[in-house]
């Protein structure tokens, strides 16, 4: 269990670092003088500094629950989300960003779990603008995302309490609908571990969140 | 420029890496939410809903009605079923002596009182109130003990409030009649075989209600005027009898306990809802104390006293125990189970019913009961 859980820390530090370094390894101090990337112009072309605001809507739904014993039964509906990302692009494609959510989801003894995560997002965008495609399909923009951080969880009106980690990888598809907005389509995968003072109680949630959200480009 | 910008991403860097350490750290040690949903039972709609009466047994018959309701339901043989009379009227409380259930019914204001002989099976006789305002009903022996709210209560500035009286009846009677004027509210009464002890709670408002709560003492023709050595001005909400010893609580988390008359205090830091019960399974007993939290928790339930092996209160050892903490010795057999259950709810009566299912009156869901449902004992709504 200790060993799992140092494992998964060094990873999870590893694996967030690992873009920013490599970034920093590839700057080359004439980078503003040289030229575009993409030899034709288009409106939506990303350049370094670019900033969005991600708002996401909609559903999160309870998966595999795994406790020291097996899989149990989670006892969760389907919750409800909304979340708030920023991100700022290091590269064309790499971003870097922020983000807190909220969930709430009844439980099958007709109570409220409330999941409040915040973390740090590093994200790789593939734009379609690039490929020989037709015009519409060139407006179709393909982020994928991680975000680490923690998760404040409560249930039965605050009397029992975690803060943990959270973890959630995603994948979305985005239409640009002009320069300043793109909509489109989440989904994520919410991986919340609970390490507790029992072990025989220690629970990996996963949840599966798919919203629609709406992006400012700034 | 690039100087400002590496020297924000080391910050960037250790606030993640601090971040992350942070959450490691306080990680542990909290409460396993996930493990407790995954304990949780689906709700059962009760048969007896909202707010129970007292659930009352004559004979190895228990008796319970929905407050508001016109139905008394009956328990026997692990059988639900309505009584074939009913007494009309909305039930606002029921109370029982060795042969007679009592019901008070009507709206709050004019209450009417009837008692029906389960022994013959009736019918319900009127037993005539004189029009006082009947808030509480408990019996003790072959008597039912009444409080008696009145206007004649009257506050420190001298402003008519409130005031309380206890009055009572014998099942060879038919009417009420005055024992106690300048009381405090009726919350309890039970009988040894030579004497009736009436726990009474605090009135705050009310100044001429002296001496104020505690338990009174009745041997059946007298009472007097002030609460019996030890329990004076306690805020009295429950009473029962253990084996030979009374035990009553007070609303701050006080067990009252003797014997003759004398009693001892025993003070827990916890509040009680005034409920108690006897839970026996072979050689191990329990007093059953319902407890409440704050008016914003949801941890209420309640909490288990141990007995001897004889039944009898052990006075050296009166420690509340979390009901399944100790499974050996306990009226459940998983905390888990009874924490994600009835702990979220008030518990406002007991009753161990001749089967041994345990039955408990919440505040407002209905009549409970511990029993087997899907191939494990849990708590749940009485369906």
């Amino acid at each position: 269990m200790q060993k799992a859980r140092a494992f998964f820390f060094i990873l999870f530090v590893a694996f967030l670092c690992s873009p920013v370094i490599a970034q920093e390894e590839e700057e080359d101090p004439d980078a503003d003088r040289q030229a575009p990337i993409y030899s034709e112009w288009t409106p939506f072309l990303y350049a370094r500094g670019d900033q969005t605001i991600n708002i996401s809507l909609g559903a999160t739904i309870p998966m595999v629950f795994v406790g020291t014993s097996g899989i149990i039964n989670h006892n969760l509906t389907l919750g409800g989300t909304l979340s708030v990302a920023y991100n700022q692009f290091l590269t064309p494609e790499l971003y870097i960003g922020g983000e807190v959510a909220a969930m709430a989801a009844l439980t099958k003894g007709t109570n409220v779990l409330y999941i409040v995560p915040f973390g740090f997002r590093v994200g790789y965008q593939v734009a379609l603008h690039r490929f020989a495609l037709p015009a519409w399909l060139r407006r179709f923009e393909l982020p994928f995302t991680l975000t680490i951080g923690g998760a404040v969880q409560s249930y039965l009106d605050n009397e029992e309490n975690y803060l943990g980690f959270f973890v959630k990888p995603g994948a979305s598809i985005f239409f640009r609908f002009n320069q300043d907005w793109s909509f489109g389509l989440n989904a994520a995968w919410w991986w919340i571990p609970q390490w507790t003072e029992e072990s025989s109680k220690d629970v990996y949630g996963n949840f599966l969140e798919v919203t629609v959200a709406a992006r400012y480009h700034f | 420029m690039n100087m400002v910008l590496r020297k924000g991403k080391i910050m960037v860097r250790r606030l993640f890496l601090g971040l992350v350490l942070g959450i490691t750290l306080v990680s542990c040690k909290q409460n396993p939410i996930f493990f407790s949903i995954s304990q949780e039972v689906e709700p059962r709609d009760p048969r007896i809903n909202g707010m129970p009466t007292a659930i009352v047994q004559v004979g190895a018959t228990l008796y319970v009605a929905s407050r508001f309701s016109e139905t008394i339901h009956q328990y026997g043989n692990g059988r639900w079923s309505s009584i074939p009379r009913q007494p009309g009227g909305k039930i606002l409380e029921l109370a029982a002596t060795g042969n007679h259930l009592y019901a008070l019914t009507g709206d709050p204001g004019s209450q009417g009182l009837c008692k029906m002989n389960m022994n013959n099976g009736g019918p319900w006789e009127t037993v005539e109130t004189g029009n006082a305002d009947v808030q509480s009903i408990y019996g003790a022996g072959d008597h039912v003990f009444a409080g008696i709210m009145t206007d004649t209560g009257k506050s420190s500035d001298g402003t008519s409030v409130n005031g309380f009286e206890i009055w009572y009846t014998r099942e060879d009677t038919a009417a009420l009649r005055r024992l106690k004027e300048r009381t405090t509210f009726l919350t309890g009464a039970v009988y040894d075989g030579a004497t009736y002890y009436l726990a009474a709670g605090t009135n705050e408002i009310d100044t001429t209600s002296e001496p104020g709560g505690g338990i009174y003492t009745f041997n059946g023709t007298d009472i007097p005027m002030s609460p019996a050595a030890g329990s004076e001005k306690l805020n009295m909400v429950g009473i029962i009898m253990v084996k030979d010893m009374v035990v009553g609580i007070t609303r701050g988390g006080g067990i009252v306990y003797g014997k003759d008359g004398n009693f001892e205090v025993s003070e827990q830091e916890i509040t009680f809802t005034g409920s108690l019960g006897l839970w026996e399974k072979e050689d191990r007993h329990l007093l059953l104390v319902g407890i409440q939290g704050s008016s914003s928790s949801t941890v209420h339930g309640y909490r288990e006293i141990k007995l001897k092996p004889d039944g009898t209160l052990d006075t050296g050892a009166l420690g509340l125990h979390i009901p399944g903490a100790d499974p050996e010795h306990s009226s459940v057999t998983n905390n888990d189970k009874y924490n994600s259950t009835i702990r979220r709810h008030p518990v406002m009566g007991f009753l161990q019913a001749p089967d041994t299912v345990l039955f408990a009156a919440t505040v407002k869901n209905g009549l409970w009961s511990y029993r087997e449902r899907d191939g494990e004992y849990v708590w749940n709504a009485e369906d």
